[in-house]
Parts: structure tokens; sequence; C-alpha cells
């Protein structure tokens, strides 16, 4: 194995530049959504860092897979954090529940009360499976749209659609 | 099981919003990341072989083959050895306006090359 040339180096140097500026650009543009993002998909803050440092490692290792435009580059974050999300799902042993001790619109405006809701609808989107909890992530609180929702992460729109109706009986059984 | 409406739903899911209060991450954290990530990008290649010389030289061959080949084709053909003169010889076409000297050289393969040698210009 050969070392390699001046010539070489010099431009291999150049390249890892070139891709260090590619890498701390991305991230910067896009950490704050997909943390957000990644704390209502997770249970805690931790696990939420975590996604999103695997998620830019990802982009990190083959900076080539990630597509060209703002838009595309979101979409395909969004999509590669939510399949990280649900393999951690389905590799956690321990599910934390939190019971709610009181509904969850009970005296608004108290630190208490905005904790217990809180944990009322983490616990309520932790019965949901990451696909279908990811749906209502970015439907409900994200305000994407289904057509958005469909092209980040790559399923049909009518089956966004089928997720969402579904995830909302299963919420307002938990819910109520 | 109480009925909740799609609004009041989205209501008391924007109300228990799990990012509502931690929202982002800490500067340190975003640091730490920021360094991993950079860290975890393939700067350093070994290459076992210099390809990148080696395909570089290879095209630039074929390249130059093929510029040569289509210089060749434009002339004639490839120069199969000596194709000696048939035959030469120097006419002046009669209906010419004023002295026109020509020659004539013909191939092996009948090709003929017509020379006009222009009266103007004098030895």
């Amino acid at each position: 194995m050969g070392a390699p040339t001046d010539v070489e180096a010099v431009l291999l140097e150049m390249w890892a530049l070139d891709v260090d500026d590619h890498l701390t650009r991305v991230f910067d543009a896009h950490h704050e959504r997909l943390f957000r993002l990644a704390r209502r998909l997770s249970g805690s803050h931790d696990d939420a860092r975590d996604l999103v440092q695997e998620t830019f490692v990802r982009v990190a290792r083959r900076p080539a897979s990630l597509p060209v435009g703002h838009d595309s580059e979101q979409a395909w974050l969004i999509r590669t954090l939510v399949n990280l999300s649900r393999d951690r799902r389905r590799r956690a042993v321990v599910r934390v529940r939190h019971a709610a001790a009181h509904p969850p619109d009970a005296a608004l405006g108290s630190p208490e009360a905005a904790y217990v809701s809180r944990m009322a609808v983490e616990r309520a989107l932790s019965e949901l499976d990451a696909r279908r909890r990811a749906i209502v992530v970015l439907h409900e609180l994200e305000g994407e749209s289904v057509k958005q929702i469909a092209l980040a992460l790559g399923i049909a729109p009518v089956t966004v659609r089928w997720h969402l109706s579904r995830a909302r009986r299963q919420l307002c059984r938990v819910l109520s | 099981m109480q009925r909740l409406s799609p609004t009041r739903l989205r209501e008391m899911l924007q109300r228990g919003d799990p990012a509502g209060e931690d929202n982002e991450l800490t500067l340190e954290e975003r640091g730490d990341i920021r360094d991993l990530v950079i860290s975890a990008a393939p700067t350093r290649v070994r290459r076992a072989w210099p390809w990148v010389p080696v395909a570089a030289g290879v095209c630039t061959v074929v390249v130059a083959l093929v510029v040569v080949a289509m210089g060749s084709w434009r002339t004639g053909g490839w120069p199969r050895g000596d194709t000696p003169v048939v035959s030469a010889s120097v006419r002046t076409p009669a209906d010419a306006p004023q002295p026109v000297r020509q020659l004539h050289l013909t191939g092996r393969n009948g090709t003929r090359i017509i020379w006009v040698l222009n009266p103007a210009v004098q030895f």
C-alpha cells in the first residue's frame, strides 16, 4: 500500500476541507428542527440528542448519499431519524410508563399541570408504534401536510391518512 | 371513552408537547456533535494502488489514439507502407484562360492527386 504522492495529498486535503464545510453547513441548517422532532419521538432529552447525533454521523460516513437542496436534505434527514427511532424502540427492553395523576386538562396554567399534561401526552405517544408516532408528531405538532409527510417518509399519502386516523383513535382512548 | 374532536386532540397534544420546553440542544451538545460528525467523515483515504494516475494515463492514451485515427480517416486511411506513384505527368488544360500547369499523380490503389501549379510562382 503506497503513500499518496504530494499532489494527491494536496487534493485529499482540499477534498477533506470541502467535506468538513459541507457537513458543518448541513448540521447548522437542520439540527434544531431534527432535535425538536427527535424530542417528540423519544422519551427524553438524552435519547433525542443521541438520535440527532446518530443521524448526522450517518451523513458524515456517506456524504454523497445526502440529496442536494434544503428541502430534499431535510426530508432525507427526517426519514433517517424516524428509522433510527424505530430501530431504537425495537431494541428497547424497558419502556417507562408515566401514569398521569390527574386528567391532562386540569388546573390549566400551573407548572404541575403542565408537567402532568406533558407526561400524559408522552405516555399516549409512547403507545404508538414508531412510524405512527412520527406521523402524528409531524402532522399535529409540526404542522406538516399529509403530502409533505408522505414525501418525507417515502410512503403514499393514503398510508399517512390511514395511520393518522388510527393514531387519533388510539390517542383518544389513552388521553380520555 | 370520551370522544375527542381532531381539534381538541390537537390542542391537548400541543399543550403537552414533549418539545414544548425542551426544544433545543445545549451549546455544548451542539459543539460535541459537530466535532464528532466531522471526525466521522472519511477524510483520509489510502489507496492500495495509484488508480487515479493510471486511469488518467489510460484515458490520455485512448484519446490520443482516437484523435490520430480520426485524423488518418479524414486523409484517406492509414498509410499502408510506401505507396509508390504509379504515374506522374504534367498537363496543361486546353481550356485554361492562362497557362496552368498540373501535376497528376496516380497511386497503385487508384488514388489520384492533382497538383495545380501556380503560374505566378517562379522558382
